[in-house]
C-alpha cells in the first residue's frame, strides 16, 4: 500500500500516515461547534475583529483491522449526536457543511504526548465497528478552528497562540486556498528507531571541566561538588566488584546518571531546605534575639547560623515535640508526618484523614491548562499513594499567584499575559477536580506584578480512610517486604515530561515533545483510583506510591529503600511506542501512573481486579535486600545503583545570607476619601475581591458532605473563609466534621516575612475557629486533630546564583525569619506543620535588549526589577515575593453547633471581640489606596499587634459560646479588616448594619481597616446579650451596633457619620475577576 | 415485606455513587453498588433489584460528548447472546421497576434513547444534552418545579424547590442548524415531549413558571426543561443532584434555617432529596 492510497481524497484537510507504517487510517470529522463565546473573548482581549469562529474535531484512527468494518462509522455512536452534530468519515466535514472562513487553524498535541482522547475514541470506534484493537494501533484528536475576519499576520499569530498553545500543540495555519486545493497533514505517529542504546560515560577519567560540560549537556542541574561526588562513587572497589558481576565497568550508564541527578535534584532532595545557613546580621532585632535565646540560631559575632537547617530546626523539631507531648497526653491525633506522600491525622479511633499541598509553578507558566491540571491530579495521586492506598479523596483546593488580569504594559519575552494564565490555570484545575469528582472547597487568587515572571499554582487535597479493614487488617503500615513484586498501574509511558533532555537519536523532522509539559487525562486516573481503592481495601498491597517528579525512577528507588534492594526490568513497563530508551522509561513523567507493591501470593487477585477495572498494570520488578537497585532492559543490565550512596546527604550545602532591619518611618497623612471610596478600593483589590467566577465552575457538593462550600449567602455570591465537610462514612455515626481554610500573605513580606508568616498561620487558625473549631488542649485527651500544611515558594535564596548577590542573601534571611515565626507559632498553639513542600527557585532572569529601560515598565513592577550589565549583556532579575501558604483541615467535634458568617436576622447585635490594635502598617487598606513609602508598604506598629495569650483566650471564649449556642454568626477579621468582614456578611444576608464606634480610642480608619490578628465579628440574638457578654467578660468585647433591614452600613464615629451602600460596594467586589460568561 | 432493593451503577468515572447509595439507604431501601462493567453482563436485573440508578460523574471522561462512550458500550453490548442492555433496561421498567438517572446518568438515558422514548420508542435519541449556553461547567442551587404528577416528586407539586445543579452539558436541545435531525422534525418532537414527557422544569422563583432566563435556567435548556420521563414514568431523570440534598445540613441556607428554628422552637423541614428518594422507595 502506498501513501497516496492512505490519504483522504477531495478538498479540505487530508491526513496521511508515514509510508513505513503498515496500518489503515480512518478519519472521522465531528462538528461543528460554534465558538461565539470564545470569539467575543478573543476580540476583546486581543483587540481584533474575528467575524465568526467555529470548530471541527477530527478523530484520526490508525488501525490494523480491515477498513471495510469502518464504513458508516460516522453515522453511529459514539461519534454522532444527531440532534446537534453532523459527522463525516474520510471526507472533510467543513467542505460538506460549506463553512465560510478565511483561515483554518489545525492543532494536535505534539507527537509523543499522551493523547488519551484520541486513544479512547479509537477504542470506542473498535467497539462500534466490531473490530479488535491490535498492537501499534493508535488514535489522535485534531482540532480545526475556522476563522473569518480580516487579520494581519501578527494578529493571526496571536489568535493562534490564544486558541492553541505551541508549547503543547503542533499547529498549522491553513489558508482558504490551501484548504480548497487539499491540505495534507501527517498523523502525529511517533516512529522511533527501535534501537535501544545505553550510553556509557567514563566519569572516572573526566576532569572538572568535563564534568561541568556533562552537567550542562544533560541538563543535570548539579554543582561541581555534586558532580565530583558522583564521580567518586565509581572508584569504590566494592561497588566496582559488584558492577563486574553484571557486565558493568567503571563507566556510568546514562540510566544511572539520570537517576542519580534526577533523584538528588533540588526538587526531590530539598538540599536548600536542609542546608546549613549562616546569616550576617549587624543589628539583630527582637525576632533574631528571641530565636538565638532559644538556641535555634547560634551567634558568633554578627554571624548567626542555623546548623541543622531550616526544615529540621523550625518545622520537624517542634512537630516532634508536640507528637511526644500528645503521646503522653493520650489520643495522639498525629498518625504520620513528613515520611509519607501526605501528612496523616486521626479523625478518631476508627478513621483518619490526610492533607497534602503541592505547587506546579514552572509547567503552569509554560502551559497553564495542563500545568495546573497535572498539578491538582498529581496532588490527588499523593493522597492515593499514602500508606497502603486506602485513602479516598475528600476535597481539593487551589491558590494562584499571578499578575493582575488587567495588567497592561511590558512583558518579558515568551511570558504569557496573566489573563491567559489565569484562565488556563482555572480550566486545568476545574477539569482535574470535576472530572475526578472531587469537590473544590477553598481557594484564592492573589495578584502582584512580580508573579508575571513566574506565576505560582498551589493545589491541595484531603484524603479519608478507615484505619483498619472490616477484618482488622491495619491500613497504616507501609512495609514493602523482600520478595514483593513491584507493579506499575495506569498509562503506558511515553517520552513526554523528560526534563529538558535532548534526544539525539531522533531525526530533526520528528519534533518529539520533550521538556516538562505533559498532558493529563483524568479518566485514566479515575479508573486507577477506583481500582486502587478496591484492591487496597482488600489489603492486596503492602505499599502504594505515586509517580511524581522523576517518574518511575523516584517511585521505585524510594520504595527500594524500604527493603534495601530492587531488581527491575524497564522493558516490562508498557510503552506507547517502540524505541524509548531505558533511561527515558526510568525518568519520564508521563501522568496518571501509580506504583504498587504486592506480595507474591496476592498477584493473581490484583491482576484480576485490574482487568475488571480496565486498568493496565505490569509486573516490572521484585524487591530484595542486595543494597542495590539493579535495572535491566530485558537481559541486559543497564544500571546498578548503590542505594545508600543514592540517598546520602553528602555533600551538605552551606548557604550564606544577610539581613538588615528596615528603618523607614512614615509620617501619616490625612487620606481624603469617603468611606465608600475607601471600602470600594479595598474590595476591588485582587486578593479580597470576589472569586465567585472561579468557584462557579468547580463542583463543590459532590460526595454529599459539604456543609459549607466555598460560596455562601442568599445568592451564593460571597466567599466563605472556611469550608466544612462531613465525610459520608460518618453519617449517623457521630456529629464530627472537618473544617478547611487556607491563607498566605505575600504582600506583607515586603515589610517582613516574619510577620507575613505569622499572619498566614494565624489567619487559617482564625478562619476555622470562626466556624466553631477548637484549639488543641494539651491536658485533655480528645480527638481534636489539626492537619496543617506549609508550602514555601521562595525567591532564589542562593546568592551564588542570583544576579545581584544581595538579593539572594536577603531572600535567604527572609526564609529563616519565616522559619522562626513558624516555630514560635507551633509552640504557642501546639499545632504542628505535618506536611509541606518547598519550591526554592521562584525567580526569573531575562536577557533584555540594550535599549531596555525601567521607564518602559509599569512603576509597580519596575520597583522590583534589578538590572545587571556584564560582558556587554543586559540582564534583569525578578524575584517573586516569598509566598508561604498555610492550609489546615481541622476536626470539628459537633458540626451542628457550627455557624457561618451570614447575618441571621435584623435586630441581632454586632460585636467585635479581641483587641483592635493601633496602626495600619502594611495593611490591605493602604495597599489598595496606593499609600506607600518609597514603593514599599507603610511600616506601622505591626510587630506589636499580636499576643498569643490574648488570641488563645478569645478563641476559648468563642468556642465555649459556640457550645452554649450563643453565636448567630461569626467571621474572623483578616484581609481588609472589620469593614470587609461586615460587608461580606451584609451582602450574604441582604441585610445592612448600623454601627456606633464613637467609644473607641483609636482612629475610625484604624478600627475599620486594621488587620491585627485575633479578632472576630460575632452577631448575637438580643435575648442572649447578657449571657454572651458574660462569656466574653475576660477579653475585649465591644458591642458596635446591630443588623438592620436594607442595604446600607451606617457608621457613627466620634467625628463623623458615614454610610456605605452595599450594592455600590458589591460592584467593586465583583469586577476584578468578572471575566464575563463562563467561557474558559 | 422485604426492603426495596436499589442498584447504583459505579465505575469508569462515575463519581456520585457513594452518596446515592446512602440516599437510598436513608430512604429505607437496601442499596448496593454495581460496576458498569458488571451491568453490561447482567442477565437478570429484575430478580435482583427494583431500582437501577445511574448517578452523576464523568463516564469515560465524557469524551466525544457526555456519556457518549458509555452509550456506545450499551448499544453494542450483547447479553445472553442476543439482547442488548437497552432492551433489558426497557423490559425492566415495563415490569414496574424504576430506572433513574441524575446528571451524567440522565445524559446516558437521553443519549441512549431511553428518555424520553416517545410512544415507547427507545431505539433512537430524539433530542440531546448540549453544552451549556453560558459556555462552561457551572455550579448553582437551582429552582425547580414539577411539571406533572410523578410518584418520585409527590408532595412537591405545590411549590418550587431548590436542587444543586453542576454540569457543563445540560441544555436540552432538539436540533441545530447543521444537525442530522431537521428543524421540522424537531418541532414535532418538542410538542410531543412537552405534552407527555417533561418531569421537571427550571423555574423563575417569582412566578414559579418554567423559564429560559439565566441563571434560573442554568444551561439554556429548551422550554426550561430540567428533567424527562418515559410514558409510564418508570424511566426518568434530570440534571440536578438530589442525592446531595438528603441531609438538610447540606442545603446552603441550613445555617440560617437552624438559627431561626432554634429561636422559634421549630424544626427544619425534611430535605427535598430525602423526600424524592423516599417517594421512589415507597412506589413499590
Amino acid at each position: 500500500m502506498n501513501t497516496a492510497e492512505k490519504t483522504n481524497q477531495l478538498q479540505g484537510i487530508r491526513y496521511s500516515l508515514p509510508k513505513e507504517l503498515d496500518k489503515n487510517l480512518t478519519v472521522v470529522d465531528v462538528g461543528m461547534y460554534h465558538e461565539d463565546g470564545r470569539r467575543e473573548e478573543i476580540n476583546k482581549f486581543l483587540n481584533v475583529k474575528i467575524e465568526s469562529l467555529s470548530r471541527i474535531n477530527t478523530y484520526i484512527l490508525i488501525h490494523s483491522a480491515n477498513k471495510e468494518k469502518f464504513v458508516n462509522i460516522e453515522k453511529k455512536k459514539p461519534f454522532l449526536d444527531p440532534a446537534i452534530f453532523s459527522a463525516s468519515s474520510d471526507i472533510s466535514l467543513a467542505s460538506i457543511l460549506n463553512i465560510d472562513f478565511d483561515f483554518a487553524l489545525n492543532s494536535m498535541l505534539n507527537p509523543g504526548t499522551s493523547d488519551a482522547q484520541g486513544n479512547i475514541a479509537l477504542e470506542q470506534a473498535m467497539v462500534s465497528a466490531g473490530a479488535e484493537l491490535e498492537k501499534g494501533d493508535s488514535g489522535f484528536l485534531a482540532t480545526t478552528y475556522f476563522l473569518k475576519g480580516d487579520l494581519s499576520g501578527d494578529q493571526l499569530d496571536k489568535v493562534s497562540g490564544f486558541l492553541s498553545n505551541p508549547e503543547l500543540y503542533k499547529r498549522q495555519i491553513i489558508s482558504k486556498n490551501e484548504f480548497d486545493n487539499g491540505f495534507e497533514i501527517k498523523a502525529p505517529v511517533v516512529l522511533l528507531k527501535n534501537e535501544i542504546h545505553v550510553e556509557k560515560i567514563p566519569v572516572t577519567t573526566m576532569s572538572d571541566d568535563d564534568l561541568l560540560n556533562l552537567n550542562a549537556k544533560r541538563k543535570l542541574a548539579g554543582t561541581l561538588p555534586e558532580m565530583q561526588h558522583f564521580k567518586a562513587a565509581y572508584t569504590d572497589p566494592v561497588y566496582l566488584e559488584e558492577r563486574k558481576k553484571y557486565g558493568l565497568d567503571e563507566q556510568a550508564t546514562d540510566v544511572e546518571i539520570e537517576s542519580w541527578f534526577g533523584l538528588r535534584s533540588e526538587h526531590c532532595f530539598h538540599k536548600e531546605f536542609n542546608a546549613e545557613v549562616i546569616l550576617d546580621i549587624n543589628e539583630p532585632d527582637d525576632v533574631i534575639k528571641r530565636a538565638q535565646s532559644k538556641g535555634w540560631l547560634n551567634a558568633d559575632g554578627s554571624k548567626y547560623s542555623v546548623a541543622q537547617g531550616m526544615f529540621k530546626t523550625f518545622i520537624q523539631e517542634p512537630a516532634e515535640n508536640i507528637y511526644d507531648a500528645l503521646e503522653k497526653r493520650g489520643k495522639n491525633w498525629i498518625a504520620s508526618m513528613f515520611s509519607d506522600n501526605s501528612g496523616v491525622v486521626y479523625y478518631d479511633s476508627e478513621y483518619m484523614y490526610c492533607l497534602k499541598v503541592e505547587t506546579h509553578n514552572s509547567p503552569s507558566n509554560i502551559e497553564p491548562v495542563q500545568g495546573a491540571k497535572t498539578g491538582l491530579n498529581g496532588n490527588f495521586r499523593d493522597i492515593m499513594g499514602t500508606m497502603q492506598g486506602t485513602f479516598d479523596i475528600l476535597m481539593g483546593f487551589f491558590y494562584y499567584c499571578t499578575g493582575s488580569p488587567n495588567y497592561k504594559g511590558w512583558l518579558p519575552k515568551g511570558v504569557k499575559h496573566p489573563y491567559t494564565l489565569l484562565k488556563g490555570i482555572t480550566r486545568g484545575v476545574r477539569e482535574a477536580g470535576n472530572e475526578m469528582q472531587i469537590p473544590t472547597l477553598a481557594g484564592n487568587v492573589v495578584c502582584d506584578p512580580r508573579y508575571i515572571a513566574k506565576c505560582l499554582v498551589y493545589c491541595g487535597a484531603v484524603g479519608w480512610s478507615a484505619i483498619k479493614s472490616k477484618v482488622g487488617a491495619d491500613y497504616r503500615t507501609k512495609e514493602p517486604q523482600v520478595g514483593d513484586h513491584v507493579f506499575v498501574a495506569g498509562q503506558a509511558v511515553g517520552i513526554d515530561g523528560i526534563h529538558g533532555a535532548t534526544e539525539s537519536s531522533l531525526s530533526a523532522s520528528q519534533d518529539i515533545s520533550l521538556g516538562h509539559v505533559q498532558a493529563d487525562f483524568s479518566f485514566i486516573q479515575a479508573k486507577v483510583k477506583e481500582f486502587i481503592l478496591e484492591a487496597s481495601r482488600q489489603s492486596l498491597f503492602t505499599a502504594v506510591t505515586d509517580f511524581g517528579a522523576m517518574g518511575l525512577g523516584s517511585a521505585s528507588h524510594e520504595t527500594a529503600r524500604a527493603t534495601g534492594g530492587l531488581d527491575m526490568d524497564l522493558k516490562k513497563h508498557p510503552v506507547k511506542y517502540q524505541g524509548i530508551q531505558p533511561w527515558q522509561i526510568n525518568c519520564s513523567e508521563t501522568q496518571d501512573r501509580m506504583l504498587l507493591v504486592v506480595d507474591p501470593s496476592k498477584i493473581q487477585e490484583v491482576e484480576k481486579l485490574a482487568k475488571f477495572y480496565n486498568v493496565e498494570i505490569a509486573d516490572i520488578g521484585k524487591l530484595n535486600d542486595s543494597g542495590y537497585v539493579k535495572l535491566n532492559y530485558g537481559d541486559e543490565v543497564v544500571g546498578l545503583i548503590d542505594i545508600d550512596k543514592l540517598f546520602d546527604k553528602e555533600p551538605t550545602k552551606v548557604m550564606c545570607g544577610s539581613w538588615k532591619a528596615s528603618k523607614e518611618d512614615a509620617n501619616q497623612t490625612e487620606i481624603n476619601l469617603s468611606l465608600q471610596d475607601k471600602v470600594n478600593a479595598v474590595l476591588e483589590s485582587p486578593d479580597i475581591s470576589s472569586k465567585e467566577w472561579f468557584f462557579r465552575q468547580k463542583d463543590s457538593s459532590v460526595k454529599g458532605g459539604t456543609i459549607q462550600g466555598p460560596l455562601y449567602g442568599k445568592d451564593l455570591n460571597v466567599e466563605t473563609d472556611a469550608a466544612i465537610q462531613k465525610p459520608i462514612d460518618t453519617r449517623g455515626r457521630d456529629e464530627g466534621a472537618i473544617a478547611y481554610a487556607i491563607a498566605a500573605c505575600p504582600k506583607l513580606t515586603d515589610y517582613d516575612s516574619y510577620l507575613a508568616t505569622q499572619k498566614s498561620y494565624l489567619d487559617v487558625i482564625g478562619k476555622v475557629l470562626a466556624v466553631g473549631a477548637k484549639l488543641p488542649d494539651m491536658n485533655t485527651p480528645e480527638w481534636n486533630a489539626w492537619a496543617m500544611c506549609g508550602n514555601y515558594c521562595q525567591p532564589n535564596s542562593d546568592s551564588k546564583y542570583t544576579l545581584i548577590e544581595e538579593s539572594g542573601e536577603r531572600n535567604l534571611a527572609e526564609l529563616i525569619r519565616e522559619g522562626i515565626a513558624v516555630r514560635e507559632l507551633i509552640e504557642e498553639f501546639n499545632i504542628p506543620i505535618i506536611s509541606g513542600k518547598d519550591s526554592m527557585k521562584c525567580s526569573c532572569v531575562y536577557e533584555v535588549s540594550q535599549e531596555f529601560s525601567l521607564s518602559d515598565v509599569p512603576a509597580d513592577l519596575a520597583e522590583h526589577i534589578r538590572i545587571l550589565e556584564t560582558d556587554g549583556k543586559k540582564k534583569i532579575e525578578i524575584h517573586d515575593p516569598p509566598t508561604y501558604l498555610v492550609s489546615v483541615a481541622a476536626k470539628i467535634e459537633d458540626y451542628k453547633k457550627c455557624q457561618n458568617a451570614e447575618f441571621k436576622q435584623a435586630g441581632d447585635l454586632i460585636y467585635i471581640v479581641g483587641d483592635t490594635k493601633k496602626g495600619l502598617g502594611a495593611s490591605s487598606y493602604y495597599s489598595a489606596i496606593g499609600y506607600k513609602l518609597n514603593g514599599k508598604p507603610i511600616p506601622g506598629e505591626v510587630e506589636k499587634q499580636y499576643s498569643a495569650s490574648e488570641f488563645i483566650e478569645v478563641a476559648n471564649c468563642l468556642y465555649n459560646s459556640y457550645q452554649k449556642d450563643l453565636i448567630a454568626s461569626c467571621s474572623y477579621v483578616h484581609n481588609g479588616g472589620a469593614l470587609v468582614s461586615l460587608f461580606k456578611s451584609c451582602l450574604a444576608s441582604a441585610c445592612g448594619a448600623k454601627l456606633d464606634i464613637s467609644s473607641i480610642s483609636i482612629k475610625p480608619d484604624e478600627f475599620l481597616f486594621s488587620e491585627s490578628p485575633g479578632r472576630f465579628i460575632i452577631t448575637v440574638n438580643p435575648k442572649d446579650k447578657d449571657v454572651f457578654e458574660e462569656a466574653f467578660s475576660d477579653v475585649k468585647c465591644l458591642c458596635v451596633g446591630e443588623v438592620v433591614e436594607g442595604a446600607d452600613v451606617k457608621i457613627v464615629s466620634s467625628d463623623s457619620a458615614e454610610e456605605i451602600n452595599i450594592l455600590d460596594a458589591k460592584n467593586y467586589y465583583k469586577q476584578t475577576f468578572d471575566f464575563g460568561g463562563m467561557n474558559v | 415485606m422485604s426492603k426495596v432493593k436499589a442498584l447504583v451503577v459505579h465505575g469508569l468515572g462515575i463519581g456520585c455513587h457513594a452518596e446515592t447509595v446512602k440516599a437510598y439507604q436513608e430512604a429505607g431501601a437496601d442499596a448496593e453498588l454495581i460496576h458498569f462493567n458488571s451491568l453490561l453482563e447482567e442477565k437478570d436485573l429484575a430478580s435482583k433489584a427494583q431500582v437501577l440508578n445511574f448517578s452523576g460523574g464523568f463516564l469515560h471522561g465524557d469524551i466525544l460528548g457526555s456519556a457518549m462512550c458509555a452509550v456506545n458500550l450499551i448499544e453494542h453490548s450483547v447479553i445472553d447472546g442476543k439482547t442488548k442492555l437497552q432492551d433489558l433496561l426497557w423490559d425492566f421498567s415495563e415490569k414496574g421497576n424504576v430506572v433513574y438517572g441524575q446528571c451524567n446518568g440522565f445524559q446516558l438515558l437521553v443519549k441512549s434513547g431511553l428518555l424520553p422514548a416517545i410512544e415507547d420508542n427507545y431505539s433512537e435519541p430524539v433530542l440531546t444534552l448540549a453544552d451549556n449556553d453560558c459556555g462552561s461547567y457551572r455550579v448553582d442551587y437551582v429552582p425547580h418545579v414539577v411539571n406533572d404528577n410523578h410518584f418520585a416528586f409527590s408532595g412537591l407539586e405545590d411549590d418550587l424547590f431548590y436542587l444543586w445543579c453542576r454540569h457543563g452539558e445540560g441544555k436540552i436541545q432538539f436540533s441545530s442548524d447543521h444537525s442530522v435531525i431537521s428543524h421540522s422534525n424537531a418541532d414535532e418532537m418538542r410538542e410531543k415531549v412537552k405534552k407527555d414527557h417533561v418531569l421537571l422544569s427550571y423555574a423563575d422563583p417569582k412566578s414559579s413558571q418554567a423559564t429560559n432566563e439565566f441563571p434560573y435556567n442554568p444551561n439554556g435548556s429548551d422550554s426550561g426543561i430540567a428533567g424527562l420521563k418515559s410514558s409510564n414514568g418508570r424511566v426518568f431523570g434530570h440534571m440536578a443532584h438530589p442525592e446531595v440534598s438528603v441531609y438538610e445540613d447540606t442545603n446552603p441556607d441550613w445555617f440560617k434555617q437552624k438559627e431561626i428554628a432554634k429561636r422559634n422552637g421549630t424544626k427544619i423541614d425534611e430535605s427535598i432529596g430525602l423526600k424524592i428518594f423516599k417517594n421512589i422507595v415507597s412506589a413499590f
